[in-house]
């Protein structure tokens, strides 16, 4: 165990009550409750905490919240495993695993850098100008660059946690919860509005919590404690620690993420690791802050080198040393209270340095009071160190190149502060360059929102509580705080290399982009800053470029001799933080993936050992295998006993539509390309429904039940089409129809009965007479069965004499038991999807999706004689258009098998004899559209659409598929091999 | 001639879903409650006034739902001059929707096409937002509102009942899944079935 | 997620809507030449701002609306019942 050896024995916002274990690369530590992952890193002395990803540098933490570049981790082991998670997020818990990336054997000794072989691949546009060709070796290129670049490895089984969703209303949500996110939230919660206040770290406060501020005259920590604990007693304040908001959508959507049980050693049964919130905002004040940029030197990226304000956090926070002696060096007042802070937690200041000739305002003359004597115009050209850093080379800015060498192991750095601005960037908010601030700020939001404090680009305390208050809906709440006045900033956007030349200067650290990468693509003529991110990938990565984007486009400003409005930022686009896909997911994961429809029989067909299908949402009884069977053997079975005897199958996924009114018929008439005005009340009639662009829709039959009383059915694929387009005419095309359409779906449950034996079980349990004359095809019957209220309908898919039973839902089961019990004797049995489909394949019945295929029309399916020639219907112009009536269009056909043994698999093309198929292209008669065995025929068949097929039969053709090594010679047929006549359904 | 008594068993949609006890900790109680009838109307503009007076009642508003005072009847805003009638007061859904027809309007029964469960206890709020976009604040979603809307991608009507509980009409072909959704999604707070 | 006004429902989230295409076309009569229908079917305009689109209120009132949506900034200006579309 390492003993925190860099920890002050006073201060800070950390339990030493509470210690807790974790592992870094394996080897043992101890934090304390409140500490993240890096300020407990900090705390026990670790430096090197990572590779960079294309040079394998070493590198430490550069930051202490989001912006941190460098600290990425692969956390916990397993299935669990999460890589590239921030150490400055990842709350320390007791167990925490964590392990180093981008490195191997080891984080300090690593091969590719050792080599140099990493440094020599990957300057600028590196991808671009090495693989470029030949373009068959890219899969070696891929790997070999997968193996040594990349950023961490993922997990390879699934996912073992349980991801949650939340939508939420508010009429403000307020985005971070530093002094001016709170001032917002009180002022909104005071005046009883609806608030969310949604904050990143695991405590409310922001700023305040690394910071030695007074707010009002008292420690700022104690004005938190009283503003935290009066929303919290305010019930219509939601308070979101550990959330994360990462997406600004529109419509004022929200989208964030909240880190639930990741901080927790084990999480409670039923509590999800994250959850995702959708938050639909009256109004959004963005209280997101500010990040401190760091300055470009040479091998600015050593372990060491960090921002200013991430020294002071680990120091004032955590309680923390970054280091025990640094050079701080700042082109702004903020860093003199750095160095201040630094000082008063134990650190040794070696050196002040402020890169601005002169000046500073009254921190600086507060760092002169406490003892440290800063020197102007001096910055630091190069970093000292390998793994970690052991001086800085400064000197001078306005001259002569001389350095001088002072010993340290910190490196603070202060380039200033930037706004951040990414949630009112992606609101498609502008960002405006401020000069005095020397950094881009928000301006001009399109939605409703408001970015106030440090987001906004005002750093003093007074202005973010004053400006927070006032979005928040009431401006006379905001107390005084302990602001200087401050010297301007002076942009420096990078020191000039060391008189020696050594040493990379960075941009975007983690990118391992240096200024001299940015020159390249410069020189190379990727200008715009759109380019410039795309060609050497600043800005990309898992930070965005979020302590990188306006040093590199200022230095990209300079080389092109423009301002830096001129030249532009990049666009923000979500997430603000890299989210995982679990969250995404969220409960739509694993059996919740979609909802699943059941039919009310579908405890019956568990019962009887069904093996169930997906259609669409609905899971089917597929067929109903005895002991030791095969599919085909119990698809045959079943369709066979349909034929010889007689089998009930279940139909309630039949779409169901209930239509009323007196211009019912007119619209049946309007819909379908065959006739409904004549249609008697007691009469079925098949129907076809055309798309207006002449192509067949669906198919269906529809049942006069009443003078103006209609029951309408679809198919299972299209019932919500169907209903969809009902509910279009009628409210849209055709309001002058009065007519109500009402889906019943869910009311109504089918079973059909079909076979020779069908009328004889039929007879036994209704009450009407199912004689052949007084209850004959096509007929319609109310009545009961076997007591229950039933409609009957004598309509046959299946092509045997069959009738149609639907009853109310919550009857099916009952009725189901009946048939089965009174059909005993009968051998009646239930049959399944499967030999459903090779009962229709038998009689050349077509379905969606294979034969209705979006591209067939009537006449292709062999329909052309249903269409009426006597009235307009959907589809009835486009229908002739040439495209769809010229010769030569694929027509429906049976296949058999020359042989009449091989099958003739679904996935097949159709070629004539001689066609030899490789890797040209060859002329395409047609293609298989559903193949069976026929227990009927006693052979295999097939559907087919085959170019003219009408007049090719008797032809012999080759279905083929060349993946699967297929060629089965056919001979071309009618598509209705069982009963061609119909005697068999009207008997 | 079968047995006729058949007829009267109503097989739930949800006779095999798990049904955990309710225990002290539950944060939401489930129940199932089926209607006696529910007929979903079509009410032609004409036909307003005495489709009030066969239900003894006027329509009410869109977006609200009413329980007739002294009735086991409530009535719901389904859509534009449609409502749904659902009786628990042992009316048979052909009587109702006969009584309807005969005041001109055009009824259709939907009393097995919906499962209907009764939600309530301090965290049915949270357990709906899971999968709910709609608000349902008091003050934006009062006793006596109702709504349709997706609710863990199904479409369902969900009806404000007071005290913080919530009616859940749900599709009957989606019933089991959203059971199991529910079950799913409040073990956090604790989820028994009454 | 846009949050789509349903003249019937009120504002609700675009999860339960069903895109319904171009809401300028307008079916022709029965009797219109075959080019006309092809118009109908198959030539949209891309208008770059706003435009009216069909909606289905899917999951809620099963009514269609038209929506008048900025293509552009997807600001949703207005939401009619068909038939008392202004012009
Ligand atoms: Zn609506």
């Amino acid at each position: 165990m390492t003993t925190q050896s860099f920890r002050n024995a006073e201060g800070g916002l950390i339990d030493r009550a509470t210690p807790l274990d974790f592992t870094f690369d394996g080897k043992a530590f101890q934090g304390f409750a409140g500490d993240t992952l890096a300020s407990a890193l900090v705390a026990n002395g670790v430096r090197l905490v990572g590779r960079s990803f294309k040079y394998h540098r070493p590198r430490g933490l550069i930051g202490a919240g989001v912006e941190d570049p460098c600290g990425l981790v692969r956390l916990g082991a397993g299935d669990r495993a999460e890589p590239n998670t921030r150490a400055t997020l990842t709350e320390l818990f007791a167990g925490l695993t964590a392990d180093s990336q981008n490195r191997w054997p080891s984080l300090k000794w690593d091969a590719s850098a050792l080599t140099g072989l990493a440094g020599r691949l990957f300057p600028a546009g590196f991808y671009y100008k090495t693989f470029i060709s030949p373009q068959v070796l890219w899969p070696t290129y891929e790997k070999i660059i997968r193996a040594m670049a990349g950023m961490g490895t993922c997990p390879e089984g699934p996912d073992p946690d349980v991801y949650d969703d939340r939508f939420a209303h508010a009429d403000l949500l307020v985005v971070g919860a530093g002094p001016a996110g709170l001032a917002a939230a009180l002022a909104a919660g005071r005046l009883g509005q609806r608030v969310i206040l949604a904050e990143q770290d695991m405590r409310l406060g922001g700023d305040l919590l690394a910071a030695n501020r007074s707010i009002d005259g008292r420690p700022a920590l104690d004005w938190v404690a009283d503003t935290v604990a009066e929303l919290e007693a305010l019930p219509d304040v939601t308070l979101l620690p550990r959330t994360t908001v990462f997406g600004y959508h529109d419509h004022n959507l929200l989208a964030a993420v909240e880190r639930v049980t990741d901080h927790l050693p084990h999480a409670p049964a039923g509590l999800p690791r994250q959850r995702h919130w959708k938050i639909r905002a009256g109004r959004v004040v963005l209280a997101t802050g500010a990040i401190e940029r760091p300055l470009v030197f040479a091998d600015n990226d050593r372990p060491g080198v960090m921002l200013a304000s991430a020294a002071r956090a680990y120091v004032n926070r955590w309680a923390a040393r970054p280091g025990t002696r640094a050079v701080v060096v700042t082109n702004n007042d903020d860093g003199y209270r750095s160095a201040l802070d630094l000082q008063a937690g134990g650190i040794e200041i070696a050196a002040l340095l402020d890169t601005r000739p002169e000046g500073g305002g009254a921190l600086a003359q507060m760092a002169r009071d406490a003892g440290l004597s800063p020197r102007h115009g001096m910055a630091v050209a190069r970093a000292l160190g390998g793994h970690a850093v052991t001086g800085a080379e400064i000197t001078a800015l306005s001259g002569g190149g001389a350095t001088e060498t002072v010993d340290c192991d910190l490196i603070a750095v202060s380039g200033g502060w930037a706004p951040t601005l990414h949630l009112h960037s992606q609101a498609r908010g502008k960002a405006t360059y401020d000069e005095s601030l020397t950094a881009f700020v928000p301006t001009d939001p399109k939605q409703a929102h408001e970015s106030v404090g440090a987001a906004a680009g005002d750093l003093t305390l007074a202005g973010a509580l004053a400006a927070g208050s006032r979005a928040g809906g009431d401006d006379t709440l905001a107390p005084p705080a302990d602001d200087h006045p401050a010297a301007p900033i002076q942009a420096l956007w990078q020191v000039p290399k060391p008189p020696s030349g050594k040493g990379k200067r960075f941009v975007d650290i983690q990118d391992d982009v240096t200024a001299e990468d940015v020159a390249l693509a410069h020189r190379e003529g990727y200008e715009s800053v759109e380019h410039l991110k795309r060609y050497t990938t600043l800005g990309m990565g898992t930070d965005q470029g979020k302590t990188s984007n306006v040093n590199g486009l200022a230095i990209m400003a300079g080389l092109r001799g423009q301002t830096i409005p001129a030249v532009g930022t990049t666009t923000f686009r979500p997430p603000f933080t890299p989210v995982t896909m679990g969250t995404f997911a969220g409960r739509e994961a694993g059996h919740h993936f979609a909802p699943i429809r059941r039919t009310p029989l579908h405890a019956r067909h568990d019962a009887l050992g069904a093996v169930f299908q997906t259609a669409g949402l609905w899971l089917r009884a597929r067929y109903y295998p005895l002991e030791g069977e095969t599919m085909a053997e119990a698809v045959a079975r079943e369709a066979s006993h349909v034929r010889r005897i007689g089998g009930m199958v279940d139909v309630s996924t039949l779409g169901k539509i209930d239509i009323q009114g007196p211009d019912a018929a007119d619209l049946l008439n309007r819909f379908y390309v065959n006739g409904f005005k004549a249609l008697p009340v007691g009469k079925c009639r098949y129907g076809l429904m055309l798309r207006e662009d002449g192509i067949v829709l669906d198919d269906g039959t529809t049942t006069r039940i009443g003078d103006t009383h209609y029951y309408m059915t679809t198919t299972t694929a299209n019932a919500v089409t169907v209903m969809r387009n009902l509910e279009l005419y009628l409210q849209v095309h055709w309001p002058d129809l009065d007519v109500s359409v009402a889906s019943v779906s869910d009311q109504w449950a089918g079973v059909a009965l079909a076979g020779p034996r069908a009328r004889d079980l039929l007879a036994r349990v209704a009450d009407i007479d199912v004689s052949n004359d007084a209850f004959p095809f096509l007929a319609y019957r109310e009545g009961a069965v076997a007591g229950i209220p039933a409609r009957l309908f004598r309509i046959s898919y299946s092509g045997e004499l069959a009738y149609e039973i639907h009853v109310p839902s919550d009857f099916a089961p009952a009725l189901w038991d009946a048939l089965l019990e009174h059909g005993a004797d009968l051998d009646i049995r239930p049959y399944g999807t499967e030999a459903m489909s090779t009962l229709r394949i038998e009689k050349g019945h077509m379905v969606i999706g294979t034969e209705i295929d979006g591209r067939t029309t009537a006449d292709d399916l062999g329909m052309g004689r249903m269409v009426s020639t006597k009235k307009p219907f959907i589809g009835h112009v486009l229908k002739d258009r040439p495209g769809l009536t010229e010769g030569g269009r694929k027509q429906l056909v049976g296949l058999v098998p020359v042989d009449k043994r091989t099958p003739i698999p679904e996935t097949c093309q159709i070629v004539k004899p001689g066609v030899v198929t490789g890797r040209d292209p060859v002329p395409i008669e047609g293609h298989v559209t559903a193949g069976t065995f026929s227990p009927s025929v006693g052979h295999p068949i097939a559907l087919a659409l085959v170019k003219d097929g009408r007049a090719r039969l008797g032809e012999t053709l080759h279905a083929v598929s060349p993946t699967t090594r297929v060629r089965v010679p056919v001979t071309v047929t009618s598509p209705v091999f069982v009963d061609p006549e119909g005697e068999r359904l009207h008997a | 001639m079968p047995d006729l008594a058949r007829a009267s068993a109503r097989a739930s949609a949800l006779a095999t879903v798990s049904r955990p006890g309710v225990g002290p900790d539950c944060g939401v109680r489930l129940s199932e409650r089926p209607a006696d009838a529910l007929v979903q109307v079509a009410v032609p503009a004409a036909a307003r006034a005495a489709v009030a007076d066969a239900l003894g009642h006027a329509l009410p508003d869109p977006l609200t739902a009413i329980d007739i005072p002294g009735k086991s009847t409530r009535l719901l805003w389904v859509s534009a001059d449609q409502w749904w009638v659902e009786a628990r007061d042992g009316t048979a859904p052909a009587d109702l929707a006969a009584r309807l027809a005969a005041a001109g309007a055009r009824p259709t029964d939907q009393t097995q096409a919906r499962v209907v469960v009764h939600l309530a206890g301090e965290h049915t709020r949270d357990l709906l937002a899971k999968g709910w976009a709609l608000d349902l604040h008091p003050r934006a979603f009062p006793a006596g509102a109702c709504a349709q809307s997706s609710l863990a991608a199904v479409s369902v009507m969900l009806a404000a009942v007071g005290g913080g509980a919530y009616d859940l009409y749900i599709p009957r072909s989606f019933a089991q899944s959203l059971w199991d959704w529910l079950l799913d999604a409040g073990a956090e707070f604790g989820v028994g079935v009454d | 997620m846009l949050l789509i006004p349903c003249p019937w429902c009120g504002p609700r989230p675009q999860t339960d809507f069903t895109y319904g295409g171009d809401g300028t076309v307008v079916r022709p009569a029965e009797d219109a030449p075959q080019a006309a229908w092809a118009d109908f079917v198959f030539v949209r305009d891309n208008p770059m701002g706003p435009h009216r689109e069909l909606w289905h209120h899917s999951a809620g009132c099963r009514r269609w609306l038209v929506v008048e949506r900025d293509t552009v900034t997807h600001d949703i200006t207005g939401s009619f019942k068909p038939g008392e579309v202004p012009s």
